[in-house]
């Protein structure tokens, strides 16, 4: 297997996405790359960046009421509707 | 509200409230990543559940429900809310979207050099977030999707309606543009810090 070809197949690594065979050949690789082995280790540290430190925003307090009060709204009316 | 409703109910709606609530950070996360504000998100996601509750007979037991609910989301979003805001669909970016292996075959291999990563270090929490903000519709929810929510690519295939090489192109573009302007925030940052010996090296070699 080439740089190229592990280049491309970082991502996918990292996204757990290939079959054991090809991470053995994969590492093998980069056990012997320094060139592939430093731009695996980059690019695992990008997507640590990207995972962790993305900040996750919450729903604000109101609206999981405000979903299940329409809920209700619908079922009420649903129900309405039935024994009509 | 009554207990009779439970019954005869075979889908099992009664029990959708805690079923899908649990989701309602993750789907509200999303939706502002998508809309980029909180108003919009908040309905986005209401109307996503109200969707998901009356077609919930057709969410096949035993699959992914997130990714169901997440597939609604999307959906929701492209058909009201994109609409209302005329934004044309993929316009911007529809002609360079091609196979995985075209977005691999434009990257320069040898483009990574060494102070890129120590740069990573300056990358400030608020950088990710602006950054992610940045990319094209297409690409930010790729990204969202398998980076902040963990969706496998087979599952972001389903929820976005495209074939997994798809999927794999727009992750690879996407985090590539996502790399590139957090080494721009890194830079900057750094000159705010005043310069090291890394950023004066990549101060010289972006001088030339």
């Amino acid at each position: 297997m080439d740089c190229q070809r592990i280049h491309e197949s970082m991502f996918l690594v990292s996204d757990n996405e290939l079959e054991d065979e090809f991470i053995i050949v994969f590492r093998e690789h980069l056990d012997c790359c320094t060139g592939c082995s430093n731009r695996f280790e980059y690019v695992t540290q990008l997507l640590t960046i990207v995972r962790k430190r993305c900040h996750r925003v919450t729903a604000p307090e109101g609206l999981e009421i405000r979903i299940r009060r329409s809920l209700h709204r619908l079922r009420g009316a649903a129900t309405d509707e039935g024994s009509a | 509200m009554t207990t009779q409703e439970h019954s005869g109910n075979r889908s099992g709606r009664w029990d959708f409230e805690s079923a899908t609530m649990p989701y309602v950070d993750a789907l509200y996360n999303a939706a502002y990543r998508m809309s980029r504000n909180s108003e919009d998100a908040e309905d986005l996601v209401q109307e996503a559940y109200l969707k998901a509750y009356r077609y919930y007979d057709k969410f096949q037991e035993g699959t992914n429900l997130k990714a169901w609910l997440f597939k609604i989301l999307k959906n929701t979003f492209i058909n009201s809310y994109r609409k209302k805001q005329s934004i044309p669909a993929h316009a911007d970016f529809a002609d360079i979207e091609g196979s995985f292996e075209s977005a691999v075959s434009e990257e320069n291999p040898i483009s990574i050099l060494d102070p890129e990563a120590e740069l990573l270090a300056d990358v400030l929490d608020g950088d990710v977030q602006r950054a992610l903000d940045e990319l094209s519709e297409d690409y930010r929810m790729a990204v969202v999707l398998a980076d902040l929510e963990g969706f496998s690519y087979k599952e972001i295939a389903d929820i976005l309606d495209v074939p997994v090489g798809t999927v794999m192109s727009r992750l690879y573009r996407g985090r590539r543009k996502l790399e590139e302007t957090l080494l721009k925030y890194a830079r900057e940052n750094g000159y705010l810090r005043g310069g090291e010996p890394s950023k004066m090296r990549t101060r010289a070699a972006e001088a030339n």
